[in-house]
């Protein structure tokens, strides 16, 4: 009997030490909210507007984008690991293209995720921050499809990044790069329309801004009109141009490796 | 007390050959630590650069809370940061018992054997921004106010250390405590702002439960006019009883851990 006790809490600890990081993800996450929240109404407390936002649509902007920015991606670790260990070897030999392999395992995980934990997490904020619903119904519509770009994106600068490990085995330095340039950016922690001028300007050339600011921009009304169709058009732009130049790259890559490989 | 001083030192000397040898990752570390506050830093900037003052408190006030959290922070991370790994690195893969069968205090080899060396950048960025921040604010600096200065800065680094501790040790009971511990770590994050943003509740629990409020704002206050909370003197206190709190609680887990772990 003592045996089979012993094997079922050894079980429950198994079971316990997933749920654990499940709810430990989700209080982080939920208190990271609540100091947004907090720091942005003592920010409005002598002013109506910064910039022309409003302290409900300031709140819906930053809520949705610190849950976007927990999209950023995890193939290209995935892939730098494989190449740092060996394990690519292997998997070359496979009957499937390695990087839409790992493109697809990344979708899964992102769609896991969103129904797991940013699902829950949005619904409570709307309730406990009283956020704004979009500006308009084709401003919904827009912010899904955008939203869509937008963590297609992710993955394919990721996916990119991780490439790179084949000349430079450890891509530490260059995530660490990558991470700072997107949480500056991308509009992460606060509106574009708030920087400088020449940094607003800088970034119309950059990627980093469909990451996350495009599709809460489209929401939230920043970008409206004919800013909408425009910057969803350079969104895709650049998800076609970052998958075609990873693609690129890796077939190089390849090449090299079984020339050393042999 | 001076065979572990001897035996810290002996310590240090090898983590230096390590680093030595790993030059590039010691300079990435760095340089990871450097764009994370610095996002930090920009954001302040930026919000800063449309508002006066956050609720009465205006931008140089705040870097100096930043300042003083940066360096309490980078103590515990350069010099226990091993607590974090104390889980899976020590209990779950039996290397505790290793460490129990010496002769010398099983949580002082445990902190001794890593050195995070990113600590540094944190240390050298805190400390620009607290030289920064002073600076511009006018603080009367004469020999009480620097003693107090070391005093606070090390308290604070104590707190982190003892809550930490705190926590890691649940891991004697459930294996690795490593969710408990990083979630109860991301409330250090309420530290930053002055404690006057947020709401009754969270106050009380940053003041009273886990006092993550004495590790920047309730000591960086004692050096504004007119603005000394009364608990700014009672940091070195907190941060005591927190220590003992901690240690006490580690060694009843240890004890316990000892007589059924094996």
């Amino acid at each position: 009997m003592r045996k089979y006790i012993a094997l079922a809490s050894s079980q429950m600890k198994l079971e316990m030490a997933y749920a654990a990081w499940y709810w430990a993800s989700m209080f982080s996450v939920t208190m990271r909210l609540f100091i947004l929240y907090f720091f942005w109404s003592a920010v409005y407390e002598n002013k109506a507007e910064v910039s022309g936002i409003g302290l409900s649509t300031m709140l819906t902007y930053v809520v949705l984008a610190t849950m976007i920015d927990q999209f950023r991606g995890g193939a290209g670790r995935e892939l730098a690991q494989l190449i740092k260990q060996g394990g690519v070897a292997i998997e070359l030999l496979r009957p499937y293209h390695l990087l839409d392999k790992l493109f697809a395992q990344d979708i899964g995980t992102k769609t896991s995720v969103f129904f797991r934990a940013t699902m829950p997490l949005v619904i409570m904020s709307y309730f406990v921050f009283e956020l704004d619903g979009p500006v308009s119904r084709s401003a919904g519509v827009a912010f899904i499809i955008s939203l869509i770009f937008a963590v297609l994106l992710a993955t394919a600068i990721d996916l990119l990044i991780g490439t790179l490990a084949f000349w430079t085995v450890n891509i530490w330095g260059l995530a660490v790069l990558q991470e700072a340039l997107i949480t500056i950016l991308s509009g992460a922690i606060v509106p574009i329309v708030l920087f400088p001028e020449w940094f607003q300007e800088a970034s119309r050339y950059m990627p980093f801004a469909s990451l996350v600011y495009v599709p809460v921009g489209i929401y939230t009304g920043q970008i409206g009109g004919n800013g909408i169709m425009s910057s969803i058009m350079i969104q895709s732009g650049w998800v076609v141009l970052f998958f075609l130049a990873t693609r690129w790259i890796y077939s190089i890559a390849v090449r090299k490796v079984t020339v050393f490989g042999g | 007390m001076r065979r572990y001083a001897r035996l810290y030192l002996l310590y240090i000397k090898s983590h230096f050959k390590v680093m030595m040898e790993y030059r590039l990752d010691f300079l990435l570390g760095i340089l990871s630590v450097f764009f994370q506050q610095f996002a930090a830093l920009f954001f302040l900037t930026v919000v800063f650069s449309h508002i006066e003052t956050l609720k009465g408190w205006d931008y140089y006030e705040i870097l100096f809370i930043y300042g003083i959290a940066f360096l309490g922070r980078a103590i515990h991370h350069i010099f226990f940061d091993n607590l974090w790994t104390l889980g899976w690195r020590y209990i779950r893969t039996g290397n505790l018992d290793r460490v129990l069968l010496r002769p010398v205090n099983p949580l002082f080899q445990i902190v001794a054997e890593r050195l995070q060396q990113d600590g540094f950048g944190q240390l050298l960025i805190g400390g620009a921004v607290l030289y920064t921040a002073s600076l511009k604010l006018a603080i009367d600096w004469g020999v009480t106010e620097v003693i107090w200065l070391v005093v606070f800065v090390l308290s604070s680094g104590a707190l982190y250390i003892a809550i930490n501790l705190f926590f890691a040790t649940l891991s004697f009971w459930m294996t690795d405590s490593l969710p408990i511990v990083s979630a109860v770590f991301s409330l250090s994050d309420f530290a930053r702002y002055p404690m006057a943003i947020y709401s009754k509740v969270i106050t009380f629990i940053l003041t009273f439960i886990i006092p993550y409020g004495f590790t920047a704002f309730y000591p960086a206050t004692f050096f504004f006019e007119g603005k000394q909370s009364a608990f700014a003197l009672a940091t070195p206190l907190v941060a005591g009883v927190s220590l003992v709190i901690a240690y006490r609680f580690w060694t009843f887990g240890l004890q316990r851990f000892a007589s059924t772990g094996t």
